[in-house]
């Protein structure tokens, strides 16, 4: 497929899902069936262009590839510049690859207004994945924002009860939180005009401005406030948090597989990929702080989770602890606890991911959430719970599972910066498989009660087949992480080094940030 | 100083001929159209011919700047007027935006009994007011451009001649504006005294060679102030905006879009021009060791414009009066504008006042649609279950609410930017950061909008008033919006030039 779309591959990725929403949205009222199939075969064609990004992805080379840059907003600086690394690569893999699973999950659960259902989850994959692949500022900011909109809709549509009150926490938090950024921006724009002589909006060319680091109230340290409370309150870090219980309870199966799966993902990404190394200098400063709240959110979490009577709600306030690892991680600043951090990020997806469905099987069939309502499924529905099972496992971080390869990395990595913090977090892994063990004893074990198990059928075909891969996957990434490190190594290696550099030094005959440097 | 009527001065050339053209063409067409609202055409009288002339009257006046677009300013009698790049574009929005008023008005005139046929004579004269101030460069001809602008517009806004709240409306506006004509006037006259000119580039001359002891003298400063009260009245800026919700409310909705868009831009127009000649090249900076005051001042008025408006319009639930507080918002975010000063805030002024012609001309051309024949579907119950009854008007309408409220893709977002861009540059980083936070409460009133539209149900009403004219001006507003979310290079580019003085 490479072959045909060339250069322009990554356009292909971005505005492909973006032109399916338009087909969706367009298709004639009643079309239910169709709008189905279309969703369906579109949302694998998008999969299958990004493996075909991925057969021709070299793994070696750390720097942007197949990137695309052109002219498009001069007098702003804001460039239509997009490029895959090491570090966006399984992040875009992981969205195209959840899609499908949602739309075939939707299948029978979403009745009412079908196509434009389809539609907006794949208007929210393309600016997911345009926030991903975006190596200009001001392009990033347009997808980050634009994305709100599908999911506001979503949520407010196709939502539980409260979906209206869930619906707009969701938009104004987010909103709020990202308008700093966009100042942010604004301003280092302003910056590369007074530095370079020309307005820029380029992730290079930012990293490239020499900016005073001197404490938190100079301007990198500003800055860094800015884009972190953005990605903040995207991951969510606590005391961020409180929309996404909110949005994962009342949103529907699919919005909170693609919430959990990839968009709280972009929070994780945009720490790494454009605070921290724009932000390098005040990193020694701010790393400690954001170790210790990313301790206490784990914690936190996980007590909240044990707390919860309802299971989405258990699996969404377990996603804040296991968002706190990705932070921690992150702000070891050592390449092992970043590391841990991508890969935590992943697993997070395909792990949750796979709960927030298996959730949503229960849902179909019973139309409760309540943890009280489901008891002895290993008996009545036996192959749910085996999937239930090493879901859990995943999620608890058991050997074996892809979970235990991205704690492991991001607790050796956050040991070596903080052995405190590391401790605190540790316990976390404790907690963690109390509330996940302590949910399948409810739900799983125990004396199945008939009029509990009444209507309760085990996972058809359907389920199986979006089911299965994610098991797979859960098993693939614990017995071999080194396919998926060895790709992220080499752009991480750099990075790293990028955001451990205090003192910024363009290279001097380019001009250009040797990171990116464009790859031909 | 009388020679502005010296007769050799009125003898015209080519060039100032060619530059006139535009407000000949619109004012013969008013002429016309008053001839031609005395013939009844057909059995009923229908108003078609009157509206197709109106509309061809302000296409070819906009063609007229388009083709002859001006590269050189020309002074025009004796620089009472100029036109320039600036001109020319505001011409070109003027029009455009009136013809789109035109085009979305013609079944809500008809449907609302409100079909007279003065209506088209009336809005072309309100509409030579407005192309006169984005063209005049003499404190008098701006008086008359605003008077012939006002006058028309309070006439407009009684329209709906049985509706109390209209006729109040109108009473309000009419007394209000009145105080603001005089206290302009008055304002004027003080600089006259103080300066012994009324030219902008006299006054903007006097104020640069003499700045220190011109500013001594507090007969300037009390004119200029006084200037500047009357057109922050105009364009609804808190304090001044007392009158807006109440007139918004009870203008028939075509006429609140007009009052809210055109009327506006064209006041913004002429304001630039007067800051240009009072603050000069550099902004807020000419007037000395007053910097800082009118700096202070003008900063607390866009801060509370922007406060006001977004926090007052949470608790409507007239859809006119919310769009009436979201416009005093807007405006808000334009006089932040002002204040970042020629070289880097006023074409971003220019540039959003492009944006929010089409957004809000598009919303509200959709409101008029609604059924009630004197607008009562337009309160927020109306709105439930609109996305079931009529998804394309409800997605239209969805386009044109996150424009207004700032999200990309849409032009607003990139005026938004464009805009603040330019403040950020003039070093308002405070007033930019409250502004983009307001802006967040301004999303949450835009998307209540849009949540009562798909996430509630709603009785079913009675059907639109579906009409062809209105739909094709929504569609151009819905592709001018899009298209300058996402592709702006072009228009900013434009803008540029034309901010240049």
């Amino acid at each position: 497929m490479q072959m045909i779309f060339g250069e322009n591959i990554l356009s292909w990725l971005v505005f492909s899902p973006l032109l399916l929403a338009a087909i969706l949205f367009c298709l004639p009222k009643g079309q239910d069936e169709l709008a189905r199939w279309v969703a369906l075969a579109g949302s694998l064609l998008v999969f299958g262009l990004s493996l075909s990004v991925f057969f021709a992805f070299d793994p070696a080379n750390p720097a942007m590839q197949f990137a695309i840059q052109k002219e498009w907003l001069p007098l702003i600086g804001a460039r239509y510049s997009l490029g895959i690394d090491g570090i966006s690569l399984f992040l875009v893999l992981l969205t195209t690859f959840l899609v499908p699973i949602i739309v075939l999950a939707a299948w029978h659960a979403v009745e009412d207004r079908v196509k434009n259902y389809m539609a907006f989850m794949l208007a929210l994959e393309g600016t997911i994945l345009g926030a991903f692949l975006s190596l200009d500022l001001f392009l990033f900011y347009v997808f980050w924002e634009a994305m709100l909109i599908p999911m506001f809709f979503l949520i407010g549509i196709w939502g539980s009860k409260d979906r209206i009150y869930a619906a707009q926490k969701f938009l104004l938090y987010t909103f709020v939180g990202s308008v700093p950024m966009l100042i942010a921006i604004i301003y280092l724009v302003l910056q590369t005009k007074a530095q370079f002589g020309d307005y820029s909006a380029s992730l290079s060319d930012v990293m490239n401005l020499k900016l005073a680091a001197d404490g938190m109230m100079s301007p990198q340290g500003l800055i860094f406030l800015a884009f972190a409370l953005a990605f903040a309150i995207k991951v969510p870090l606590f005391p961020l948090h409180t929309w996404l219980p909110d949005a994962h309870v009342q949103a529907p199966t699919g919005g909170s597989v693609i919430l959990a799966g990839v968009l709280l993902k972009l929070g994780g990404y945009g720490l790494l990929r454009f605070a921290m190394p724009i932000a390098s200098g005040v990193m020694p400063i701010v790393a400690p702080w954001m170790m210790g709240i990313s301790a206490v959110a784990i914690v936190y979490g996980a007590f909240v989770a044990i707390a919860q009577d309802d299971i989405k709600k258990l699996v969404a306030y377990s996603s804040v602890s296991h968002m706190g690892y990705v932070v921690l991680g992150l702000f070891a600043l050592n390449q092992i606890g970043i590391t841990g951090s991508m890969y935590q990020m992943l697993n997070h997806g395909v792990s949750t991911g796979a709960l927030f469905l298996l959730v949503g099987v229960l849902y179909e069939r019973k139309h409760t959430r309540a943890i009280a309502a489901y008891s002895g499924l290993a008996k009545t529905i036996p192959l749910f719970s085996i999937i239930m099972i090493i879901v859990t496992f995943s999620s608890i971080a058991l050997p074996g599972t892809n979970g235990f390869v991205g704690e492991f990395l991001i607790l050796q990595g956050s040991f070596l910066a903080s052995p405190l913090f590391t401790a605190i977090a540790g316990t976390g892994v404790i907690f963690g498989a109390v509330y996940m063990l302590w949910l399948c004893q409810r739900i799983l074990f125990g004396v199945p009660d008939a009029q509990k198990s009444e209507g309760l059928t085990d996972i058809n075909w359907r389920e199986f087949y979006y089911l299965a891969p994610l098991v797979a996957l859960v098993f693939i990434m614990g017995l071999y992480p080194k396919f998926f490190l060895d790709r992220m190594e080499p752009s991480l290696t750099q990075l790293t080094k990028r955001i451990n550099q205090t003192e910024l030094k363009p290279t001097a005959a380019t001009g250009k940030a040797p990171l990116y440097a464009q790859h031909d | 100083m009388l020679n502005t009527i010296n007769p050799q001065n009125l003898v015209l050339s080519a060039a100032q001929w060619s530059a006139l053209g535009p407000y000949i063409i619109v004012a013969v067409g008013i002429l016309a159209s008053m001839l031609l609202a005395t013939v009844k055409f057909g059995e009923t009288g229908s108003r078609m011919p009157l509206f197709l002339f109106s509309v061809a009257v302000l296409l070819a006046a906009g063609g007229w700047n388009a083709m002859n677009w001006v590269k050189e300013p020309v002074q025009v009698f004796n620089g009472m007027m100029v036109a320039d790049y600036f001109s020319s574009f505001f011409n070109i929005l003027l029009c455009g935006a009136t013809a789109l008023i035109f085009l979305g008005s013609y079944s809500y005139l008809e449907e609302g009994d409100l079909h007279y046929s003065e209506f088209y004579p009336i809005m072309l004269t309100a509409t030579l007011g407005m192309m006169f101030l984005s063209c005049a460069t003499e404190l008098l001809m701006i008086f008359i451009a605003l008077e012939l602008m006002s006058l028309t517009v309070y006439v407009l806004v009684g329209m709906r001649r049985m509706n109390s709240f209209s006729n109040e409306a109108s009473i309000k506006y009419f007394i209000m504006g009145g105080t603001a004509a005089a206290i302009y006037l008055y304002g004027s006259a003080l600089v006259y005294g103080a300066l012994n000119t009324t030219k902008l580039a006299a006054i903007s001359a006097a104020l640069g060679t003499d700045g220190a002891n011109s500013l001594s003298n507090p007969l300037l400063i009390a004119g200029i102030v006084m200037i500047f009260v009357a057109f922050l009245f105009k364009i609804a800026a808190a304090p001044f905006h007392m009158y807006t919700p109440d007139v918004y409310e009870g203008a028939p909705a075509n006429i609140t879009s007009y009052m809210a868009t055109a009327l506006k831009a064209a006041v913004f127009a002429a304001l630039v021009r007067v800051s240009v000649s009072v603050f000069g090249d550099q902004g807020v900076l000419l007037l000395g060791n007053l910097q800082g005051a009118a700096h202070a001042l003008i900063w607390i008025l866009a801060l509370m414009t922007i406060v006001v408006g977004n926090f007052v319009a949470l608790m409507q639930t007239n859809i006119k009066r919310l769009m009436a507080y979201s416009a005093i918002a807007h405006t808000g975010y334009l006089l932040i504008g002002i204040l970042a000063g020629p070289t880097v805030g006023y074409s971003g002024i220019v540039f959003y006042l492009v944006a929010y012609v089409a957004m809000n001309i598009g919303a509200f051309v959709l409101l008029t649609l609604f059924p009630g024949k004197d607008d009562e579907g337009l309160t927020l119950e109306g709105l439930k279950g609109l996305g079931k009854r009529h998804p394309v008007v409800a997605a239209a309408l969805s386009v044109f609410l996150l424009s207004l409220g700032g999200f990309p893709p849409t032009a607003g977002f990139v005026g938004k930017y464009y805009l603040f861009t330019g403040a950020l540059a003039a070093g308002e980083t405070w007033l930019v950061l409250i502004a983009v936070l307001t802006s967040g409460v301004s999303v949450y009133y835009y998307f209540r909008l849009v949540l009562l539209m798909y996430m509630e149900e709603g009785s079913e009403l009675s059907p639109f008033r579906a009409s062809n004219f209105a739909y094709a001006a929504i569609a151009i507003c819905l592709i001018l919006t899009v298209y300058y979310g996402i592709l702006p290079s072009q228009l900013l580019h434009t803008v540029k030039k034309a901010a240049v003085f």
